[in-house]
């Protein structure tokens, strides 16, 4: 009989603990951010613990790295444990929206954050077919051509690097290509000719010194890496048709055919770059080792713009503390520049846009927006509120975006100053309005890492020779056709 | 105690039949609906319950028309035939080389079983460094002496990198399928060899006539192990190639599908699930009922 009861016991507590979890339970903070960004994840914590001890209101902070997030949000959210607060960028707010999650700025109790979504200029608002603003910006990212600008006053021999930056900003296209060759030319002979840029002469260095000694090659170029090219290259193209994502979003699939000669046109660029591509001993020329990801991974493309072995690097303001951590001094020295794509007017399309101005204008979006939950209850959507709001007000709250994320904030002017020399750029083309919009983010959600990209790694890096223009036109036919039957999807 | 099992079988076995129903019949009944709707993940698109997003069999055609699903497929299955006689030649003939050696036998098995202890995704970013640097640099391309550009660069041609793949699976599985194949082995009574020998018969026949058809139980369950390994690989997929240069496997695709469109199409990716799942399950039955017919005959 005793077997009998032991049986029944052992099947009830497997049931019961099989179905537990579906108590109700307190619970036991007063607001739920789910976060989006990995790199401020601890910061985040003493974010917390700061609130706390300021207004008594506990916050749980949860972050999952980047590619998982919006699986495990999704789950998340559904949950009763749902978070109040979560992080969106500005294309899967259609999702959040149209599942019911994104609060809409009209319907903000506070006055205050209220004001503060208000206060978010147009072309930054989180909206969703062009209505509504849904979220307050984590910050702004850019991209563009970092360079090191002690490297370069160094071969120049000038001390003037601010000119320097306007009259390369000003540059045209192809000052910018004999400008790439004679530093080429100086990094394999020690010497390199003349060269203008926006009509001044540029004299270069004759003989290698001990700061440039270490150079390998022109640009450091993270071959391995389909995101660099596929999401930065593959904007350029876009942004020379579409004004912004909305633009993307709301014109019909004919508009796509006026990105073929864009694209091509950003495809040479990249053919021009990697002839001049440095690696770990000497040049690296494309073939089979250009996409090795232990030759030319996102790390190490880092390390050589770190090491002194290269002049440039295509990446972003976020790259600053990578070099840090590999070398302070050069990290200091790191100037934005605008990448160059030969644009001619046939080309540009977008409104407003004009190839002077996306020669001298870098891309810079909000990556990431702090969205309050709408299903969440009235009391809850109170304390995420007040807690947005306190951080992106209150003196501690932006001295912890500014400092301890090292964060560009959104509504940055020209007094905001930075530790990191990229960001202090980024908004010095913000000021100046020298931006290129991210209409990427509206295109199909894999074209730049399954299209552009993939062919660019798969058909063009790994081929040694020169890329003829037919293979570059059946590219460009084929990410357009990608794009359209993405847009079926939409 | 062979009463108390009896007598209390159906009480005994109620957790485990909860916990299939919740953690797998619900789900799965689940999934085959939601294929047949607008999922989107945390929506239904255009209504509130899932029976107002039905769309029929939309999803499915989509994945029929869809190239990447189609090539995935493909390469799924090349790799598959491949994998599986490769896998099953080098656990055999390992096998039969450890029953044979006399003197620490239980030191090889150890190191043939070593691999499979290694977790899917940190063995492919071993391998991807060995295929690139090692293979390409050093051994068989770059300054070597032996060139063969057959192993060099293995990972950028669907073709080169069906064997990459196949070749460290076969690494991976081998030393597991070489117990079971050791077993298999072992339970051949030694008489049968003898009987042979007295007969004059080569090695091959006895290996042909004897060892082959005794080991048809244990190859069964080789090749249905290889084959549902190889058919659903994800992480070594993942690691050496990320599906690169045309080598998306299938079980790599209906992951990737959820992040190629935004909202996530899951009505699609489970769509592409279903379909997955019938595969198995055909191959498999098929598979099983084939080599239960062998046995009998042996």
């Amino acid at each position: 009989m005793r077997a009998k009861y032991i049986g029944i016991a052992a099947a009830i507590g497997l049931t019961a603990i099989t179905v537990s979890g579906c108590g109700e339970r307190e619970k036991d903070y007063d607001v739920y951010f789910f976060n989006g960004k990995s790199e401020i994840a601890e910061s985040l914590e003493s974010v917390a613990d700061e609130y706390e001890a300021e207004t008594g209101k506990k916050v749980k902070v949860f972050t999952v790295g980047t590619s998982e997030s919006s699986e495990t949000l999704r789950s998340e959210i559904k949950s009763k444990d749902y978070p109040t607060v979560f992080a969106s960028n500005a294309i899967g707010i259609e999702e959040w929206k149209s599942a019911g999650f994104a609060m809409d700025a009209s319907e903000v109790q506070n006055p205050q954050l209220k004001a503060l979504y208000e206060s978010i200029p147009d072309s930054m608002k989180l909206e969703f077919e062009g209505k509504g603003n849904y979220g307050i910006p984590y910050n702004i990212e850019g991209y563009g051509l970092i360079a090191n600008k002690k490297m370069l006053a160094e071969i120049l021999e000038t001390d003037d690097i601010d000119q320097f930056k306007q009259d390369y900003k000003a540059a045209s296209y192809t000052e910018f290509q004999n400008m790439i060759e004679s530093l080429d030319s100086y990094i394999k002979n020690g010497s390199g000719k003349d060269f203008t840029l926006n009509g001044q002469t540029y004299h270069i260095r004759s003989g290698k010194t001990a700061y440039t000694e270490s150079l390998t090659g022109v640009l450091a170029i993270a071959g391995a890496e389909k995101w660099t090219y596929g999401n930065h290259y593959g904007n350029f193209p876009i942004s020379a048709v579409y004004s912004t994502i909305y633009d993307v979003r709301e014109s019909g699939p004919e508009k796509a055919d006026s990105l073929k000669e864009p694209i091509v046109k950003s495809l040479k660029e990249l053919e021009f770059a990697t002839n001049y591509a440095a690696g770990a001993d000497g040049p690296i020329g494309r073939g089979a080792q250009f996409i090795n990801s232990t030759a030319t991974g996102y790390d190490q493309a880092i390390q050589m713009l770190a090491e002194k072995k290269a002049i440039f690097m295509k990446n972003g303001n976020w790259i600053y503390s990578n070099v840090q951590k590999i070398s302070e001094e050069t990290a200091k020295n790191l100037i934005m520049l605008p990448v160059k794509v030969s644009f001619d007017e046939n080309d540009v399309t977008a409104d407003g846009m004009t190839p002077e101005k996306m020669n001298r204008s870098i891309p810079e979006f909000v990556s990431q927006y702090y969205v309050i939950n709408a299903k969440a209850t009235a009391e809850e959507r109170n304390d995420a509120e007040d807690f947005v709001y306190w951080l992106n007000t209150s003196e501690k709250g932006l001295d912890f975006i500014i400092n301890d994320f090292a964060f560009v904030p959104f509504n940055a002017d020209e007094n905001t100053q930075l530790d990191n020399p990229l960001s202090n750029d980024l908004i010095e083309y913000k000021v100046a309005d020298d931006l290129l919009a991210n209409p990427f983010d509206a295109a199909p959600a894999s074209w730049g890492l399954e299209s552009y990209g993939k062919y660019v790694m798969e058909e063009l890096f790994v081929q040694k020779e020169n890329w003829s223009d037919k293979q570059l036109n059946e590219i460009a036919e084929k990410c357009i056709k990608d794009w359209k039957s993405g847009m079926e999807e939409w | 105690m062979e009463n108390f099992y009896k007598r209390w079988f159906k009480i005994l076995v109620i957790p485990a039949v909860i916990l299939f129903f919740v953690v797998i019949i619900i789900p799965f009944i689940m999934g085959i609906t939601y294929s047949f709707t607008a999922w989107r993940g945390s929506y239904f698109k255009g209504s509130e319950n899932w029976w107002g997003a039905l769309v029929g069999v939309t999803n499915y055609i989509k994945v029929f028309r869809s190239e990447k699903f189609l090539s995935a497929l493909v390469f799924t299955v090349k790799f598959t035939v491949v994998a599986v006689i490769m896998k099953n030649i080098a656990s055999l003939g390992m096998a039969m080389m450890v029953k044979k050696v006399s003197a620490g036998k239980g030191f090889f098995r150890t190191v043939f079983f070593f691999p499979n202890l290694l977790g899917g995704l940190a063995m492919g970013f071993v391998w991807s460094f060995i295929f690139q640097n090692i293979f390409s640099l050093v051994l068989f391309g770059g300054e070597s002496a032996i060139k063969i550009p057959f192993l060099c660069d293995m990972l950028q041609d669907p073709n080169k990198a069906i064997f990459a793949m196949a070749l460290m699976a076969t690494w991976q599985s081998a030393g597991y399928m070489l117990l079971i194949y050791l077993n298999g082995l072992n339970n051949i009574p030694d008489d049968l060899y003898e009987a042979a020998s007295i007969d004059g018969a080569t090695p091959w026949q006895k290996f042909k006539n004897i060892t082959l058809p005794m080991l048809m139980p244990a190859f069964t369950i080789v090749f249905f192990l290889t084959l549902s390994q190889s058919f659903k690989m994800l992480d070594e997929n993942l690691a050496l190639t990320s599906g690169n240069f045309g080598t998306r496997m299938l079980s790599l695709q209906i992951l990737l599908s959820t992040r190629e469109n935004i909202p996530a199409n899951y009505g699609m990716a489970q769509a592409q699930a279903i379909i997955f799942f019938i595969l198995i399950a055909v191959i498999s039955v098929a598979q099983v009922t084939v080599t239960k017919r062998k046995e009998i005959e042996a």
